[in-house]
């Protein structure tokens, strides 16, 4: 029977952890173990292994870059020690980053993103010598999620592969380890559409302050060589969340197998290459994200995948209030816009449902230089700018854009129920637009149940979804732009 | 947090951690990892979501 260490972890904050193990020497006693607060903090047999959230220096001859995941044998680690390190990761630039460890009965395998590319590498642990050394790195093919994990860590070097991409459906697999790429299928999740002639590609835009932003580009199918293609533009870009690959039924139906192509944005604001790829577009660096969306819409135009009257885009949420931007200040760029329950009144959001718990997002209304940025980009509140920019900048003939014709075919979708992001949001956006006279191309549809979803069960998800999809198609394909509010 | 062994009256087990009131969430699990034994406890102040 092995050696008995007992660990406690006190989390501070969202990210803020204190942990406290059993010292050694003294099994009664807790001892604070000494690593940053924000580190993370695991075991592999009688190894600690830690995860380094920003950059480390624990003793001399020891540094480790931020991102960086490390070893040492817990016991002597727990008694101060710090000679004995194997750095299982070292991210080789700001672009590739740790994405969680799995193990196996002497494997360990390191999930990293590195430059929006899986890569797994495999250790294997030497329980004799009680030592890691590398054995090799596997890459996720065709930009697919990958993720590789122990049948039975404790027994076996088993392990359950799950793919997942946005031509193939989630599959689940089984492997040994070291040996990721040869793997056995399971089960696979229906496919519902026809790929054939479709391809995915990872691409790169370049955003105002230089900053690289990739994308991911989904062809649809039967569209001629070099022929632009009407195109919806996906994106969200806040609360470091990281937009992965993966299947979607509905997007395959709705808009590949229609001759349509299908982009996902990864903007500053969220995960993808860790928390530093989050902070630059927080608070008042928050404009920055809508930066790199036009950036990336502005690509699609300029490699002849779209043109700007046939791209659309679409996100919800905090991705709503992304659209909801593009609506408002780079209205030139697309022909379409979907904005499901978006916040779009950046001052009063915090008076609204949860709006409090996301001021370390945006910021404070209350406090003049953060409320200054809020209302520098607030959909509601550059409405008359729009039409203003319209004219001044954009060379728009001005009784046209009065009526609002340089908005693109807009549809907002809300809930009456949503309990996150109130109705209130899209309800007096639409209001305001119409009262001002440039709403003619704005449609606003609220379900009355479902909440921040956006729909309550599968029946009225197909519904909405048909409704947003439809619209994008109509708006996009046929270049109908919609009733007006004449016809309405 | 208690420790009780099995087979021992659950009054007899000690108290060994404890959240405080301000916490969201105060829990912990013992495992083991390829023979060794750890115990892990958590516990959340605040979330920001």
């Amino acid at each position: 029977m092995g050696n008995w260490i007992d660990i406690v972890f006190c989390l501070q904050t969202f990210y803020d952890t204190a942990h406290f193990a059993s010292d050694p020497d003294a099994p009664d006693t807790m001892v604070k173990v000494d690593i940053p607060s924000d580190f993370s903090f695991n075991t592999f047999a009688d190894q600690v292994v830690i995860h380094c959230k920003s950059e480390w220096a624990p003793s001399a001859g020891h540094e480790f870059k931020a991102g960086s995941v490390v070893s040492h044998p817990a016991d002597a680690f727990l008694r101060g020690e710090r000679s004995e390190f194997t750095v299982l990761y070292s991210p080789a630039d700001d672009r590739c980053a740790y994405a969680g460890s799995s193990e196996t009965k002497d494997y360990m395998m390191v999930h990293t993103l590195e430059h929006m590319v899986t890569r797994v590498y495999v250790w294997r642990f030497d329980a004799e010598t009680k030592t890691f050394s590398f054995v090799k790195a596997h890459v996720a093919e065709n930009c697919q999620s990958f993720s590789a994990s122990g049948v039975d860590s404790e027994r076996s070097n088993e392990l359950f592969v799950t793919t997942d991409g946005f031509l193939d459906p989630v599959a689940l697999s089984t492997a040994t380890a070291p040996d990721l790429e040869t793997s056995s299928p399971l089960k696979t999740n229906t496919a519902w559409f026809d790929t054939s002639g479709m391809s995915v590609e990872l691409k790169e835009a370049t955003s105002d302050d230089g900053t690289k932003v990739p994308y991911f580009l989904v062809r649809g199918a039967g569209i001629p060589e070099g022929a632009p293609a009407p195109t919806v533009l996906y994106g969200y870009g806040g609360f470091e969340i990281s937009m992965s690959p993966g299947y979607s039924a509905t997007v395959g139906e709705s808009f590949l197998r229609e001759g349509m192509c299908y982009a996902v944005a990864c903007i500053r604001g969220g995960g993808e290459f860790g928390a530093r790829w989050h902070r630059a577009a927080k608070k008042e660096l928050r404009w920055r994200a809508y930066e790199d969306f036009a950036a990336v819409a502005k690509d699609l135009v300029t490699t002849g995948v779209t043109t700007h009257g046939t791209l659309g885009c679409m996100g919800g949420s905090n991705g709503g209030l992304l659209t909801g931007a593009m609506m408002t200040h780079y209205p030139h760029l697309f022909g379409a816009v979907v904005s499901q329950c978006p916040l779009l009144d950046m001052e009063r959001y915090v008076l609204l449902t949860s709006g409090p718990s996301w001021i370390d997002e945006y910021g404070d209304p209350s406090k003049p230089e953060e409320r200054d940025a809020l209302l520098g980009f607030s959909p509601y509140h550059n409405l008359e700018k729009s039409v203003d920019v319209a004219i001044q900048e954009r060379g728009f003939d001005e009784a046209l854009a009065k009526r609002g014709e340089h908005i693109p075919a807009t549809l907002f979708t809300t809930s009456t129920a949503d309990d996150r992001v109130h109705p209130s949001h899209a309800r007096r956006v639409v209001h305001k637009m119409r009262a001002l006279g440039i709403g003619g191309k704005v449609l606003y549809h609220e379900m009355t149940e479902g909440g921040h979803a956006g729909a309550a069960d599968n029946v009225a998800r197909a519904k909405v979804k048909t409704i947003e999809n439809r619209f994008l198609v109509d708006a996009l394909k046929r270049e109908d732009t919609g009733p007006t509010l004449s016809s309405l | 947090m208690r420790e009780w062994t099995r087979g021992t009256p659950l009054e007899e087990s000690v108290e060994i951690w404890r959240g405080e009131p301000g916490d969201v969430v105060a829990a912990g699990s013992a495992y083991w990892d390829k023979g060794h034994r750890y115990k892990v406890w958590y516990r959340a102040q605040v979330s920001l979501f």
